[in-house]
Protein backbone atom coordinates (compact mmCIF):
# COMPACT_ATOMS: atom_id res chain seq x y z
CA UNK A 1 0.00 0.00 0.00
CA UNK A 2 1.50 3.68 -0.58
CA UNK A 3 2.37 5.59 1.86
CA UNK A 4 0.92 3.68 4.69
CA UNK A 5 2.64 5.16 7.00
CA UNK A 6 0.61 8.08 6.37
CA UNK A 7 -2.79 6.59 6.47
CA UNK A 8 -2.50 4.60 9.30
CA UNK A 9 -0.91 7.49 11.04
CA UNK A 10 -4.05 9.33 10.56
CA UNK A 11 -6.05 6.64 11.53
CA UNK A 12 -4.37 5.65 14.80
CA UNK A 13 -4.30 9.73 15.48
CA UNK A 14 -8.33 10.22 14.99
CA UNK A 15 -8.62 6.98 17.23
CA UNK A 16 -6.56 8.37 20.17
CA UNK A 17 -8.37 11.73 20.15
CA UNK A 18 -11.82 9.97 20.12
CA UNK A 19 -10.86 7.51 22.54
CA UNK A 20 -9.65 10.10 25.13
CA UNK A 21 -12.67 12.17 24.75
CA UNK A 22 -14.73 9.34 25.36
CA UNK A 23 -12.78 8.68 28.37
CA UNK A 24 -12.60 12.33 29.47
CA UNK A 25 -16.62 12.44 28.98
CA UNK A 26 -16.90 9.16 30.82
CA UNK A 27 -14.50 9.82 33.93
CA UNK A 28 -16.19 13.07 34.41
CA UNK A 29 -19.47 11.42 34.69
CA UNK A 30 -18.45 9.40 37.59
CA UNK A 31 -16.55 12.09 39.32
CA UNK A 32 -19.97 13.84 39.35
CA UNK A 33 -22.09 10.98 39.95
CA UNK A 34 -20.24 10.49 42.67
CA UNK A 35 -20.30 14.18 44.39
CA UNK A 36 -23.97 14.11 43.66
CA UNK A 37 -24.23 10.63 45.75
CA UNK A 38 -22.18 12.16 48.39
CA UNK A 39 -24.49 15.22 48.26
CA UNK A 40 -27.64 12.90 49.13
CA UNK A 41 -25.80 11.01 51.42
CA UNK A 42 -25.08 13.80 53.77
CA UNK A 43 -29.16 14.99 53.40
CA UNK A 44 -28.18 17.88 50.94
CA UNK A 45 -30.55 17.96 47.78
CA UNK A 46 -31.43 20.36 45.74
CA UNK A 47 -35.16 20.11 46.57
CA UNK A 48 -37.90 20.50 44.06
CA UNK A 49 -35.44 19.46 40.97
CA UNK A 50 -36.66 22.02 38.58
CA UNK A 51 -33.86 24.64 38.64
CA UNK A 52 -30.45 23.59 37.58
CA UNK A 53 -29.17 27.24 36.70
CA UNK B 1 -43.47 14.78 23.86
CA UNK B 2 -43.51 18.74 22.73
CA UNK B 3 -40.02 20.13 21.54
CA UNK B 4 -39.82 22.29 24.78
CA UNK B 5 -40.44 19.90 27.27
CA UNK B 6 -36.89 18.92 26.56
CA UNK B 7 -36.36 22.34 27.67
CA UNK B 8 -36.89 21.24 31.57
CA UNK B 9 -33.28 19.84 32.64
CA UNK B 10 -34.58 17.22 34.91
CA UNK B 11 -36.83 15.85 31.33
CA UNK B 12 -33.52 15.77 29.42
CA UNK B 13 -31.71 13.67 32.01
CA UNK B 14 -34.39 11.09 31.73
CA UNK B 15 -34.25 11.56 27.90
CA UNK B 16 -30.59 11.20 27.40
CA UNK B 17 -30.66 8.48 30.11
CA UNK B 18 -32.59 5.93 27.61
CA UNK B 19 -31.55 7.54 24.44
CA UNK B 20 -27.47 7.43 25.01
CA UNK B 21 -27.12 3.25 25.24
CA UNK B 22 -28.80 3.15 22.34
CA UNK B 23 -26.86 5.92 20.09
CA UNK B 24 -23.66 4.64 21.53
CA UNK B 25 -24.83 1.10 20.10
CA UNK B 26 -26.06 2.97 16.55
CA UNK B 27 -22.64 4.71 16.03
CA UNK B 28 -20.25 1.84 17.21
CA UNK B 29 -22.28 -0.54 14.65
CA UNK B 30 -22.33 2.52 11.82
CA UNK B 31 -18.45 2.70 12.29
CA UNK B 32 -17.68 -0.74 12.33
CA UNK B 33 -19.46 -0.85 9.05
CA UNK B 34 -18.09 2.18 7.59
CA UNK B 35 -14.10 0.42 7.99
CA UNK B 36 -15.40 -2.66 6.79
CA UNK B 37 -16.55 -0.34 3.55
CA UNK B 38 -13.35 1.65 3.70
CA UNK B 39 -11.08 -1.26 3.77
CA UNK B 40 -13.36 -2.62 0.53
CA UNK B 41 -13.01 0.53 -1.25
CA UNK B 42 -10.80 1.19 -4.25
CA UNK B 43 -7.27 3.04 -4.45
CA UNK B 44 -7.98 6.65 -6.04
CA UNK B 45 -6.97 6.84 -9.76
CA UNK B 46 -4.37 9.56 -8.87
CA UNK B 47 -4.21 9.22 -4.96
CA UNK B 48 -3.88 5.72 -4.71
CA UNK B 49 -4.51 4.55 -1.07
CA UNK B 50 -3.74 8.14 0.57
CA UNK B 51 -7.53 8.88 -0.43
CA UNK B 52 -8.11 6.68 2.38
CA UNK B 53 -8.17 8.77 4.88
CA UNK B 54 -10.55 10.93 3.19
CA UNK B 55 -12.76 8.91 4.93
CA UNK B 56 -12.05 10.28 8.85
CA UNK B 57 -10.75 13.76 7.25
CA UNK B 58 -13.98 14.99 5.96
CA UNK B 59 -16.42 13.68 8.10
CA UNK B 60 -14.24 15.68 10.92
CA UNK B 61 -14.44 18.82 8.55
CA UNK B 62 -17.95 18.55 8.19
CA UNK B 63 -18.62 17.99 12.12
CA UNK B 64 -15.57 20.92 13.16
CA UNK B 65 -18.05 23.34 10.93
CA UNK B 66 -21.90 21.62 12.26
CA UNK B 67 -20.71 21.68 16.03
CA UNK B 68 -19.50 25.46 15.59
CA UNK B 69 -23.26 26.27 13.48
CA UNK B 70 -24.73 24.21 16.44
CA UNK B 71 -23.20 26.46 19.25
CA UNK B 72 -24.43 29.49 17.38
CA UNK B 73 -27.71 28.27 17.18
CA UNK B 74 -27.39 27.91 21.28
CA UNK B 75 -25.85 31.28 21.91
CA UNK B 76 -29.33 33.06 19.92
CA UNK B 77 -31.21 30.56 22.30
CA UNK B 78 -29.26 31.78 25.35
CA UNK B 79 -29.27 35.60 24.27
CA UNK B 80 -32.52 35.75 22.77
CA UNK B 81 -34.99 33.34 24.75
CA UNK B 82 -32.69 32.08 27.46
CA UNK B 83 -33.56 28.44 27.17
CA UNK B 84 -32.76 26.68 30.08
CA UNK B 85 -30.62 24.06 27.80
CA UNK B 86 -28.91 26.15 25.26
CA UNK B 87 -25.50 27.70 27.34
CA UNK B 88 -25.26 23.58 28.68
CA UNK B 89 -25.81 22.11 25.25
CA UNK B 90 -22.82 25.20 24.00
CA UNK B 91 -20.32 24.46 26.74
CA UNK B 92 -20.55 20.84 25.82
CA UNK B 93 -20.39 21.45 22.63
CA UNK B 94 -16.95 23.22 22.66
CA UNK B 95 -14.38 20.36 23.52
CA UNK B 96 -15.90 17.51 20.92
CA UNK B 97 -16.41 20.79 18.06
CA UNK B 98 -11.93 21.27 19.04
CA UNK B 99 -11.28 17.67 19.46
CA UNK B 100 -13.18 17.06 15.64
CA UNK B 101 -11.23 20.30 14.07
CA UNK B 102 -7.75 19.13 15.69
CA UNK B 103 -8.72 15.54 14.19
CA UNK B 104 -9.50 17.47 10.53
CA UNK B 105 -6.14 19.29 10.60
CA UNK B 106 -3.63 16.27 11.38
CA UNK B 107 -5.40 14.21 8.85
CA UNK B 108 -5.40 16.70 6.77
CA UNK B 109 -1.47 17.45 7.16
CA UNK B 110 -0.91 13.54 6.90
CA UNK B 111 -2.62 13.42 4.00
CA UNK B 112 -1.25 16.50 2.74
CA UNK B 113 2.86 15.50 3.04
CA UNK B 114 2.53 12.76 0.30
CA UNK B 115 0.18 14.46 -1.55
CA UNK B 116 1.71 17.92 -1.95
CA UNK B 117 5.08 17.51 -0.44
CA UNK B 118 4.36 18.97 2.61
CA UNK B 119 2.47 18.98 5.81
CA UNK B 120 1.56 22.61 5.64
CA UNK B 121 0.53 25.59 3.89
CA UNK B 122 -0.69 28.77 4.70
CA UNK B 123 -3.62 28.75 2.40
CA UNK B 124 -7.43 30.19 2.77
CA UNK B 125 -9.26 26.44 3.46
CA UNK B 126 -6.29 26.06 6.29
CA UNK B 127 -5.64 28.84 7.78
CA UNK B 128 -9.45 29.36 8.55
CA UNK B 129 -9.93 25.82 9.70
CA UNK B 130 -6.85 26.85 12.03
CA UNK B 131 -8.39 30.04 12.83
CA UNK B 132 -11.90 27.97 13.96
CA UNK B 133 -9.86 25.37 16.40
CA UNK B 134 -8.27 28.93 18.26
CA UNK B 135 -11.78 30.20 18.55
CA UNK B 136 -13.11 26.65 20.27
CA UNK B 137 -10.09 26.86 23.09
CA UNK B 138 -10.82 30.91 23.13
CA UNK B 139 -14.63 29.41 23.94
CA UNK B 140 -13.14 26.87 26.35
CA UNK B 141 -11.15 29.35 28.22
CA UNK B 142 -13.90 31.74 28.11
CA UNK B 143 -16.23 29.29 30.32
CA UNK B 144 -13.35 28.21 32.60
CA UNK B 145 -12.53 31.97 33.03
CA UNK B 146 -15.65 33.48 34.05
CA UNK B 147 -17.25 31.34 37.36
CA UNK B 148 -20.87 32.61 37.21
CA UNK B 149 -22.44 30.41 34.30
CA UNK B 150 -24.94 32.77 33.48
CA UNK B 151 -22.59 35.24 32.83
CA UNK B 152 -19.99 33.09 30.89
CA UNK B 153 -22.74 32.13 28.93
CA UNK B 154 -23.75 35.58 27.63
CA UNK B 155 -20.05 36.32 27.07
CA UNK B 156 -19.01 32.98 25.00
CA UNK B 157 -22.71 33.58 22.89
CA UNK B 158 -21.54 37.29 21.56
CA UNK B 159 -18.27 35.14 21.00
CA UNK B 160 -19.78 32.33 19.55
CA UNK B 161 -21.83 34.44 17.54
CA UNK B 162 -18.90 36.57 15.87
CA UNK B 163 -16.76 33.00 15.58
CA UNK B 164 -19.90 31.69 13.22
CA UNK B 165 -18.68 34.45 10.31
CA UNK B 166 -15.86 32.22 10.02
CA UNK B 167 -17.44 29.11 8.48
CA UNK B 168 -18.84 30.48 5.20
CA UNK B 169 -15.35 31.54 4.86
CA UNK B 170 -14.15 28.22 5.51
CA UNK B 171 -16.77 26.68 3.21
CA UNK B 172 -16.32 29.09 0.32
CA UNK B 173 -12.25 29.80 0.28
CA UNK B 174 -11.20 27.31 -1.87
CA UNK B 175 -13.61 29.02 -4.31
CA UNK B 176 -12.81 33.21 -2.69
CA UNK B 177 -9.20 32.03 -3.39
CA UNK B 178 -6.20 30.43 -5.67
CA UNK B 179 -5.77 27.31 -2.43
CA UNK B 180 -3.53 24.30 -2.59
CA UNK B 181 -6.63 22.53 -1.27
CA UNK B 182 -9.08 20.93 -3.21
CA UNK B 183 -12.56 22.19 -4.51
CA UNK B 184 -15.40 20.58 -2.52
CA UNK B 185 -16.65 17.75 -4.00
CA UNK B 186 -19.38 16.17 -2.45
CA UNK B 187 -21.65 19.61 -1.27
CA UNK B 188 -21.99 21.47 -4.34
CA UNK B 189 -24.16 22.95 -6.71
CA UNK B 190 -23.49 20.25 -9.21
CA UNK B 191 -23.61 17.16 -6.93
CA UNK B 192 -20.93 15.19 -5.85
CA UNK B 193 -17.37 14.66 -8.18
CA UNK B 194 -16.65 11.14 -6.25
CA UNK B 195 -17.82 7.86 -7.79
CA UNK B 196 -19.79 5.95 -5.62
CA UNK B 197 -17.54 3.32 -4.91
CA UNK B 198 -15.83 5.47 -2.54
CA UNK B 199 -18.71 8.27 -1.49
CA UNK B 200 -21.01 5.05 -0.11
CA UNK B 201 -17.99 4.47 2.51
CA UNK B 202 -17.43 8.35 2.83
CA UNK B 203 -21.32 8.84 4.02
CA UNK B 204 -21.12 5.45 5.97
CA UNK B 205 -18.29 7.02 7.94
CA UNK B 206 -20.24 10.54 8.01
CA UNK B 207 -22.96 8.83 9.43
CA UNK B 208 -20.74 7.08 12.19
CA UNK B 209 -19.11 10.32 13.24
CA UNK B 210 -22.77 12.18 13.38
CA UNK B 211 -23.57 9.82 15.42
CA UNK B 212 -20.94 9.28 17.65
CA UNK B 213 -20.41 13.18 17.90
CA UNK B 214 -24.47 13.39 19.01
CA UNK B 215 -24.06 10.28 22.08
CA UNK B 216 -20.70 12.69 23.28
CA UNK B 217 -22.47 15.76 22.94
CA UNK B 218 -25.67 14.63 25.09
CA UNK B 219 -23.17 12.58 27.89
CA UNK B 220 -21.54 15.72 27.85
CA UNK B 221 -24.54 17.91 28.23
CA UNK B 222 -26.01 15.50 31.04
CA UNK B 223 -22.27 16.35 32.81
CA UNK B 224 -22.87 20.11 32.81
CA UNK B 225 -26.32 19.50 34.38
CA UNK B 226 -24.36 17.42 36.99
CA UNK B 227 -21.81 19.83 37.26
CA UNK B 228 -24.24 22.57 37.24
CA UNK B 229 -26.22 20.75 40.34
CA UNK B 230 -23.24 20.55 42.63
CA UNK B 231 -22.33 23.99 42.20
CA UNK B 232 -26.34 24.95 43.57
CA UNK B 233 -26.12 22.62 46.22
CA UNK B 234 -22.10 24.02 46.95
CA UNK B 235 -23.74 27.51 47.20
CA UNK B 236 -26.44 26.26 49.43
CA UNK B 237 -24.62 24.73 51.78
CA UNK B 238 -22.01 27.96 52.21
CA UNK B 239 -25.48 29.34 52.68
CA UNK B 240 -26.23 26.86 55.62
CA UNK B 241 -22.63 27.47 56.88
CA UNK B 242 -23.04 31.45 57.14
CA UNK B 243 -26.01 31.38 58.70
Amino acid sequence: MDHAAFIFSAYAFAAFVIAALTGWIARDHRSLTRTLADYERRGLTRGSGRNTQ
Amino acid sequence: MPIMDLANPSRFLSLAGRVLPWLSAAAALVLAYGLYRVYGAPDDYQQGATAKIMFIHVPSAWLAMALWGAMSLAALGTLVWRHPLADVAAKAAAPIGAAFTLICLITGSLWGRPMWGTYWVWDARLTSVLVLLLMYLGVIALWRTIEDPSRAARAVAVLTLVGALNLPIIKFSVEWWNTLHQPASVLRLGGSTIHPSLLVPLLVMAAGFFLLCAALLLASMRNEIFRRRIRTLQMMQAETARG
